[in-house]
């Protein structure tokens, strides 16, 4: 048995990769590690659909066998259960999917793989990544949720069941869930990893992303799933940047504040976002303002969504509509009532709005605001997506980091949002919060 | 400018949820109803917007993005 200071399940990837690589671990002792915790763990926080042990310990010890793929070598990821595993069903939380096994990686998966990584299993999604509540509970406190959709993927990763995990982000899907569970979330620009093997819910703005525990941690994550994919026209062909040499602290960023998201947010949650500007600003960042059009971002984002959503769902649910749960069936139900022009319209602005946030953005390296309005609400909601959708409809690069605790001990997020493709200056931007405010804690009762 | 009626978000919903009571059935109108305003504020305010110029010549793409 290797030797290291910590234990295995408190690795975060560029640690397990590089005590992998010098072999103080072996991946398949990781493997085994991570899958006794999700198995003691999981009865309290559903975060899994399903653990591929066989599997995972088998390709652990291949790993342990064969010569380095990639910098991902041998560490352990969870997937969204949306995203297409090869031999494992694609559920999307909707039962009759339960059967629906995929003959091949997605992608981003299979992109994964090559880096080396070893798949654990697939993570909780709610149904069809919308807006009903998941079975998965938040790690901070059993009776708030961990938002979604990517519910189980923030869970896993905030818990210290796996280190890195893949999510989707249509409206908040990423960013959303990982400042609730107090752990990184990237969502990249739209085109910047395919989304070939990835179950649509909006096409136009759907975004495969990552959680992990670091900024670090997600150029990792990103700089194996980045790039062209001829299989999806709407992957970009623009080069793929060094993000884990751009994701370490550099000169102070300066940072434009969206005022008007900002006093959107609950009192203490504004108050705790006040806080960490001052800290910041302090440390050398340099604070703009500005105001976006809050209420234009939200309001086409939701039209945008909601039409697009009806038309993927449209013959699935012409056919099994009594199976959908009850968000989502009713959500495609009014959806299918928006008319042609209102759908066109909001595309339309889009355009607008993407003029309107790029002039922004060349006053500062980086849009900021709170990732979340408040912290996680109760299990009866995923909580509120108007902080991040904004940044889904622009296709635009976010993360969020963890920003501190509110009153009552539950994480809070700080957002950083950038140019499009310029998800190497967000990551430096983030290194350079990331330092300045402190990594993310563990949930005290998973530390 | 903009010569388009700029209709409330309420009134919005209401021409929304009677569409959805012809299309769907009373139930499933009042599940409708139950996700919230967000929507109906959308499109309201998308009735009044100013769009200008703004085509969107590949809207399978985000915002046109390369």
């Amino acid at each position: 048995v290797s030797s290291t200071a910590m234990a295995p399940h408190q690795l975060s990837i560029g640690e397990a990769a590089a005590a992998i690589a010098t072999g103080r671990v072996r991946a398949l002792e990781l493997a085994r590690a991570l899958i006794e915790r999700v198995d003691r763990l999981e009865p309290e926080l559903r975060a899994w659909v399903v653990v591929d042990r066989e599997r995972a310990l088998a390709e652990a010890a291949e790993r342990d066998r064969e010569p380095r793929r990639g910098p991902l070598h041998g560490v352990p990821v969870g997937i969204k259960d949306i995203f297409d595993v090869a031999g494992l069903p694609t559920a999307a939380g909707f039962p009759p999917f339960a059967g629906r096994v995929a003959d091949a990686d997605c992608t981003a998966v299979a992109r994964l793989r090559a880096a080396g990584a070893v798949v654990l299993g697939k993570t909780v999604t709610t149904q069809f990544a919308y807006m009903d509540p998941p079975p998965t509970r938040n790690p901070w406190n059993p009776e708030r949720t961990p938002g979604g959709s990517s519910s189980g993927s923030g869970a896993a990763v905030a818990a210290r069941m796996v280190p890195g995990a893949l999510g989707s982000q249509t409206g908040g899907s990423v960013l959303r869930p990982a400042a609730y569970v107090g752990v990184v979330g990237l969502k990249p620009s739209y085109g910047r990893v395919s989304r070939r093997g990835v179950l649509a819910l909006a096409w136009s703005i759907d975004h495969p992303g990552t959680f992990s525990r670091t900024v670090a941690d997600a150029a990792m994550l990103l700089q194996a799933i980045a790039g062209h994919d001829p299989a999806d026209p709407t992957s970009s062909a623009r080069p793929v940047d060094d993000y884990s040499a751009a994701a370490r602290p550099g000169t102070p960023p300066r940072l434009v504040v969206l005022d008007d998201f900002v006093e959107r947010a609950q009192p203490d949650a504004g108050a705790r976002f006040a806080a960490t500007l001052d800290a910041l600003a302090r440390a050398g960042a340099r604070l703009a303002h500005g105001r976006p059009g809050a209420d234009d971002l939200i309001g086409t984002h939701a039209v945008l969504m909601q039409a697009e959503t009806a038309s993927v769902h449209r013959r699935l649910h012409a056919e099994l509509a009594d199976q959908y749960s009850p968000r989502i069936r009713a959500y495609v139900e009014s959806g299918a009532l928006i008319a042609a022009v209102d759908y066109l319209d909001a595309q339309r602005q889009r355009r607008v709005l993407r003029r309107r946030v790029e002039a922004l953005l060349d006053e500062g390296d980086c849009l900021v605001l709170p990732t979340v309005s408040g912290p996680a609400p109760a299990t009866d909601t995923t909580g509120d997506p108007t902080f991040q959708g904004p940044f889904s409809l622009l296709g635009l690069p976010a993360i969020t980091i963890p920003a501190g605790l509110d009153r009552d001990g539950l994480p809070l997020g700080l957002q950083l949002v950038g140019a499009a493709f310029g998800e190497a200056t967000v990551l430096q931007a983030a290194a350079w919060c990331e330092r300045e405010l402190g990594p993310g804690s563990p949930p005290p009762a998973y530390p | 400018m903009p010569d388009r009626a700029s209709p409330t978000p309420e009134a919005v919903l209401d021409d929304l949820i009677e569409r959805a009571r012809r299309r769907w059935g009373d139930a499933r109108a009042e599940a409708i109803r139950a996700l919230g305003p967000i929507v109906p504020t959308g499109l309201a305010r998308l009735a009044s917007a100013e769009l200008g110029d703004a085509d969107e010549p590949d809207f399978l793409r985000a915002g046109g993005l390369p």
